[in-house]
């Protein structure tokens, strides 16, 4: 078996090594170049999954070969180069190195999605096991916490299986008072140490549930949640974590600012849609804190969950796997909660995931972890490598400004020839992530994502890889609300401050091309590189232009049957919702009956399956729609909204798709788009600043 | 607002949801029964007085759906509120039968589905709806009882080219 495995390494890699290292002129690089992105074309439009594998290995190969090439023979070395070439150089080359090594274990990661389907329940419920569903929460508003709470009460569990707790840091009365009211446990301690890990290390030593689940206290699970997840954990006594993904109902800043809601996959789907299914195949899917069960005997044997690092979840579930439990990801969303609402609520928020991510990857180096397999060891690594784009990307930002704006040559070669190489790699790595991830990932708005944040993480992911104690565990703010359009200046400083480099060395390169320089080529390559920069960077300042948010609630698009009855106990109008907040709902409104805002009336949702009526108010009526405002609700009335609004089982299962498939061009075009926009936003916001200073300036003098 | 022809109803049907998307052999159970409402419903007659719902020319035109078309999951009991009459003259079938916790569960579960319909005992569903009302106009009646019969008979008498010369 191992010989012929070493057979099969050597009949693939001295075939690859000879096309990765063949030095070939400028024609007939160009040729292959072409000859490369032909077959890519061929394969992308080939339906069998086994294709996309063919497509991958292509891809490999284009981008090896180019960095062969650079490394062999671009570096400028020798006569007419100077250190100051060289330091360049080595910054953009080890960028590029980065780059390739994501891209190698992205495409290992995600080589073959297993798709993971629950499994079956013993068909005697009274063998089913005893569950705990902790809800940690430290200093959110009860407003946020209720809707999990009541649908956490509502989940198809026996009930006398089923325990629910509270674990609230923030000792507050009127969460106890809710916990009574409702008959959930709520559980304090004498102190907030460990943030939330210590919280839920706290509450185990008090419960006794054979399995964990973990919700975040915005994240409302749907009805079916235990029973799609616990079948995999009856079936593999192995199992230590059954993870499902994060879904989010409301808007990221970039959905709001960008206006892509439901049209552009937003960040995380690639992680949860893709990656997390792909990881599953190597049994290395990991715990992300919530959406999750866990096993009791197996964080017993741990130790708890994790508290030397910010990113408990990810640490924990490498510590399992580490003892040789398994885990498994089942890729159907099972709860929903809130996005971050600003924009610098998310940066925290992936501060806060990079430095964690840095933490582990000094405390506990999955390559030199023992007891993982390859495997895992692969796609923790990836994971935590990913953080550490910061340096990367503001060094693809930059680097043609090294030329146009220093006149440094940091790549030893014509401009064509670069092009020539270059091609291939970067577009078939394109369209072979098109092809992977394309449901998931739109191509180039990785390229807005990682702008956006690469600045704010370096600093977190360097300081925790020096030293892995520093700095605390931050929350991530939710429920909170964006009441103005403005532009954050604050958080926008390092884009629009690579936007004006960007924009300088773009004149300067003009200029140099119309004075005449020797190298038109290379001076063309670097203009359309920084041009490039300028639509990315674009699109990250269009981020940093908050939209203000029209509503408090949520509104979720949803079509539920509902009831409408003008007086209680009276006749019903059968009719369907267009979307439902926790707020209130705008429905069709039946042909048969007047309404007039102002009106009071009752709405029933979902009546197969429910009685409660909520009292609401017209607000608006027209073109066959009523929107009504609720009422003060009890108890009852909350949870008969929370069930038909967040807990149906079918909630989210279908939310995926809706969505576009990616094409890369027409990715390309609404990012170039949201990159003119966000430029015409800061050009805007500059010049009024401008104004309004001078004109505040001039009045000053005048009245002195 | 009301663009969403794609957006599909939501049942919360779990079994129904496993079986249309092939996610799985689960046998989901229920452990909340269903409160399903009992509705008095409204008759479906148009509103006399509604400007402001209104709807303009362009807007589909919109109904209430009939009661038959509301959809029940198999657990849940016969939409209540509606006034069950006494059972039309039809062959008795088998009595419901609980659903068991059998293996076989799903194919009972699947036959009962499609039994429903023509059940012993089915519901009947007294809507109340009005008396019937005369649809032709009353202004066209009474022009066309103002007309002397010769003129009704000579146009009903006129051939299809005659009318085609005329129109």
């Amino acid at each position: 078996m191992r010989l012929s495995v070493i057979l099969l390494i050597v009949a693939v890699a001295v075939p690859a090594y000879a096309v990765i290292s063949a030095p070939l002129s400028l024609f007939w690089q160009s040729f292959t170049a072409i000859g490369m992105l032909v077959a890519a074309n061929v394969l992308v439009r080939l339906r069998d999954y086994r294709w996309a594998l063919a497509l991958m290995g292509l891809s490999v190969l284009a981008s090896s070969r180019y960095m062969w090439w650079r490394l062999t023979e671009t570096l400028p070395l020798g006569h007419g180069f100077n250190a100051w070439d060289m330091f360049w150089a080595c910054g953009l080359i080890i960028a590029e190195l980065y780059a390739y090594l994501i891209l190698i274990l992205g495409f290992v990661q995600t080589a073959w999605p297993l798709h993971r389907k629950p499994e079956p329940l013993p068909a005697d419920p009274s063998r089913w096991p005893t569950v705990d569903v902790f809800i940690p929460s430290y200093n959110e508003p009860l407003q946020v916490v209720r809707p999990t709470v009541l649908a956490a009460l509502a989940l198809d569990w026996p009930r006398d299986k089923l325990n629910i707790y509270l674990l609230d840091d923030g000792r507050r009365d009127e969460f106890r008072q809710f916990c009574e009211e409702v008959g959930v446990t709520h559980l304090t301690r004498s102190d907030n140490k460990h943030a939330k890990a210590g919280n839920i290390n706290a509450a185990l030593k008090r419960t006794h549930g054979d399995f964990i689940a973990i919700f975040d206290c915005d994240h409302i699970p749907v009805r079916s949640f235990l029973q799609m997840t616990m079948g995999t954990m009856i079936a593999d006594p192995q199992i230590s974590l059954v993870q499902t993904p994060h879904h989010f109902f409301s808007p990221d800043p970039f959905e709001r600012n960008l206006n892509t809601f439901r049209k552009v996959p937003n960040e995380g789907e690639l992680f949860y849609g893709l990656i997390q299914d792909g990881n599953d195949f190597w049994d290395a899917s990991f715990f992300c804190g919530s959406c999750a069960v866990l096993r009791r005997q197996t964080l017993d044997e741990i130790g708890g969950i994790a508290t030397e690092t910010v990113t408990e979840d990810a640490h924990t579930s490498l510590r399992m796997h580490s003892r040789g439990w398994k885990s498994a990801y089942i890729n159907i969303p099972q709860a929903a909660g809130l996005a971050t609402e600003s924009l610098s609520a998310h940066v925290g928020q992936r501060i806060r995931w990079a430095r964690g991510m840095a933490q582990i990857f000094r405390v506990d180096n999955p390559m030199i972890m023992r007891g993982l397999k390859l495997g895992q060891r692969l796609c923790y690594t990836n994971a935590m490598m990913h953080f550490f784009y910061g340096v990367p990307r503001l060094i693809f930002l930059t680097s043609p400004l090294a030329y146009l704006l220093l006149g440094a040559d940091i790549i030893k070669a014509q401009g064509w020839m670069v092009l020539a190489y270059a091609m291939p790699h970067v577009l078939l790595a394109t369209i072979t992530n098109s092809r992977l991830q394309g449901r998931y990932r739109h191509s180039f708005w990785a390229e807005i994502y990682e702008t956006v944040l690469a600045t704010f993480i370096i600093a977190p992911t360097l300081l925790a890889v020096i030293n892995p104690k520093l700095g605390k565990f931050n929350v991530t703010a939710k429920g909170g609300i964006v009441d103005r359009d403005y532009f954050d200046k604050d958080i926008a400083k390092p884009y629009y401050l690579l936007f004006l480099l960007n924009l300088a060395g773009f004149s300067v390169g003009i200029g140099r091309l119309l004075l005449g320089n020797p190298h038109p080529d290379t001076v063309l390559l670097n203009l359309g590189w920084t041009a490039y920069n300028l639509l990315i960077i674009g699109g990250a300042l269009a981020v940093a232009s908050e939209k203000r948010q029209v509503r408090e609630a949520v509104r979720v698009r949803t079509r539920i049957p509902a009831a409408i009855a003008t007086e209680p106990g009276g006749e019903a109008y059968l009719t369907d919702t267009l979307d439902v907040s926790y707020g209130g709902a705008a429905l069709q409104a039946p042909e048969s009956l007047a309404l007039q805002p102002g009106q009071r009336l009752q709405v029933l949702l979902m009546p197969q399956r429910n009685d409660v009526w909520i009292d609401a108010v017209v607000r608006r009526c027209g073109h066959r729609m009523v929107a009504v405002e609720y009422e003060a609700m009890s108890i009852a009335q909350e949870s008969a909204l929370v069930q038909a609004l967040f807990g149906r089982a079918d909630a989210w299962m279908q939310w995926r798709d809706r969505q576009d498939r990616d094409r890369p061009l027409h990715a390309f075009g609404e990012v170039a788009q949201n990159g003119l926009r966000g430029a015409r936003a800061f050009f805007r916001w500059a010049f009024t600043t401008i104004f309004n200073r001078t004109a505040d300036r001039s009045a000053r003098s005048g009245s002195a | 607002m009301n663009d969403m022809p794609d957006q599909p109803k939501s049942s919360d049907d779990v079994q129904q949801l496993l079986r249309d998307l092939s996610i799985g052999g689960l046998q989901y159970r229920e452990f909340a029964k269903p409160n399903a409402a009992h509705l008095r419903l409204a008759p479906n007659r148009p509103a006399v007085e509604a400007p402001a719902a209104s709807p303009p020319s362009s807007a589909p035109p919109l109904q209430t759906p009939p009661l038959a078309s509301l959809p029940q999951p198999a657990a849940a009991p016969p939409l209540p509120g509606t006034e069950v009459g006494p059972a039309p003259a039809r062959r008795p079938a088998a009595t419901p039968r609980a659903v068991h916790e059998s293996p076989l569960n799903f194919t009972f579960e699947r036959l009962r589905r499609q039994a429903i319909a023509s059940r012993a005992t089915p519901l009947q569903l007294d809507l109340k709806l009005p008396s019937r009302r005369r649809v032709t106009l009353p202004s066209h009646l009474d022009q066309l009882q103002k007309r002397p019969l010769p003129e009704v008979f000579s146009s009903l008498c006129r051939t299809a080219g005659d009318q085609r010369s005329i129109s």
